[in-house]
């Protein structure tokens, strides 16, 4: 049973050791299959929430953005009224090291999706204003290269 | 006969056993640390009888020692037999996680006090246990805030231990990537088994 615990923690290790080694990283433009008439013809942003974090230090928040128009897009900056700073950065193992290192240019292709997700692609709020505790909400700005800004509200989430 | 079979037996049972391994031994070793309420605690003869499930953290990390304390948050929901178990996190920053941060900290994910404890100490204490624990933290990412004052973030690893009574760490897993059925399964394994008593 060791063994084959293991073995299942390596895989898991590997797929996400794949995923940062390869130029599209896990969530990454995931070509969605919905029927035209779901489409929107713009960009989608879902599933967003942030975790909650004391005043001064740093938190993240996670969401999942749709392309719904017909040519490719890209996520430019982010800012975070709750922070003084925010960035896209992307979390990586290495050696049995976590690190991290601010997000490449991320291009989402028509009609895919990209997740920033826990233990990947997210948006690091750095040196938080205040405090942001559970059932709280906070303002973020997505800059888009092709749609422009969008501003969206997003919940502070206590998830396990 | 008997007086020849009976070492057999039990030399078969012995090499029957899959007890794990120790990892790391602090059976003899004192670690002078503070908790979240500023109170004095020797590590780990003061969990002494406890099996520890123990994870590194710096309260500063925006992403993957948050996913670590929610896995252990998950773990302590999900063992259905709590008793001679405790929750322990060590801050590899001492320097910002201070007693009252780590209070915060605790409120914040809403970690329960009779199970969870949050270690830090001075600098060279702290070294000394993540040194012998085989845990390694470095400054990467560095940055100011609006009041002047340097921030930053870290390299670390990220890591999950089970330390049994006696003071051994008897299993590692990545910490923010190992479902918590993992742990539960192996920690049931070892508590109470008969060979862990010696």
């Amino acid at each position: 049973m060791m063994y084959s615990k293991s073995f299942g923690i390596l895989l898991i290790l590997s797929l996400i050791v794949s995923g940062c080694g390869s130029n599209e990283s896990p969530g990454e433009n995931k070509k969605q299959t919905l029927h035209p008439s779901l489409t929107s013809n713009s960009i989608e942003v879902s599933q967003s929430w942030a975790r909650p974090a004391s005043a001064g230090t740093n938190s993240a928040a996670y969401l999942h953005i749709f392309n719904g128009t017909d040519r490719p897009d890209t996520l430019l900056s982010v800012k975070a009224d709750a922070a003084e700073n925010a960035a896209v950065h992307e979390s990586y193992r290495e050696d049995g090291i976590s690190s991290m290192r601010p997000a490449r240019r991320l291009i989402i292709q028509p009609d895919s999706s990209l997740s920033l997700a826990p233990g990947g692609y997210h948006i690091m709020l750095m040196n938080l204003k205040k405090s942001m505790a559970e059932s709280d909400s906070l303002n973020l700005q997505l800059s888009f290269s092709e749609t422009g800004n969008r501003t969206i509200t997003i919940p502070v989430k206590l998830t396990y | 006969m008997l007086l020849i079979a009976l070492p057999c037996v039990v030399a078969m049972l012995i090499s029957c056993t899959d007890s794990p391994e120790v990892i790391h031994d602090l059976n003899d070793a004192n670690y002078n640390l503070v908790n979240q309420d500023s109170a004095a605690v020797d590590f780990p003869s003061d969990f002494e009888g406890n099996y520890l499930i123990i994870a590194y953290i710096y309260t500063h990390c925006p992403d993957i020692c948050n996913i670590t304390t929610a896995k252990m948050k998950n773990i302590s929901n999900q063992l259905q037999d709590t008793a001679n178990v405790q929750f322990v996190e060590i801050t590899f920053d001492p320097g910002r996680d201070t007693p009252a941060v780590l209070h915060d900290y605790m409120q914040t994910f809403k970690l329960p006090e009779r199970q969870f404890s949050m270690l830090t100490g001075k600098s060279g204490e702290i070294n000394r246990l993540l040194s012998s624990l085989d845990v390694e933290a470095e400054i990467a990412y560095r940055d100011t805030n609006s009041a002047g004052n340097a921030t930053y973030t870290m390299n670390h690893t990220d890591r999950i231990a089970v330390m049994d009574p006696q003071g051994r760490v008897r299993f590692e897993y990545p910490g923010s990537v190992t479902p918590p059925d993992y742990i539960i399964e192996d920690l049931n394994k070892i508590r109470g088994a008969w060979y862990d008593v010696f």
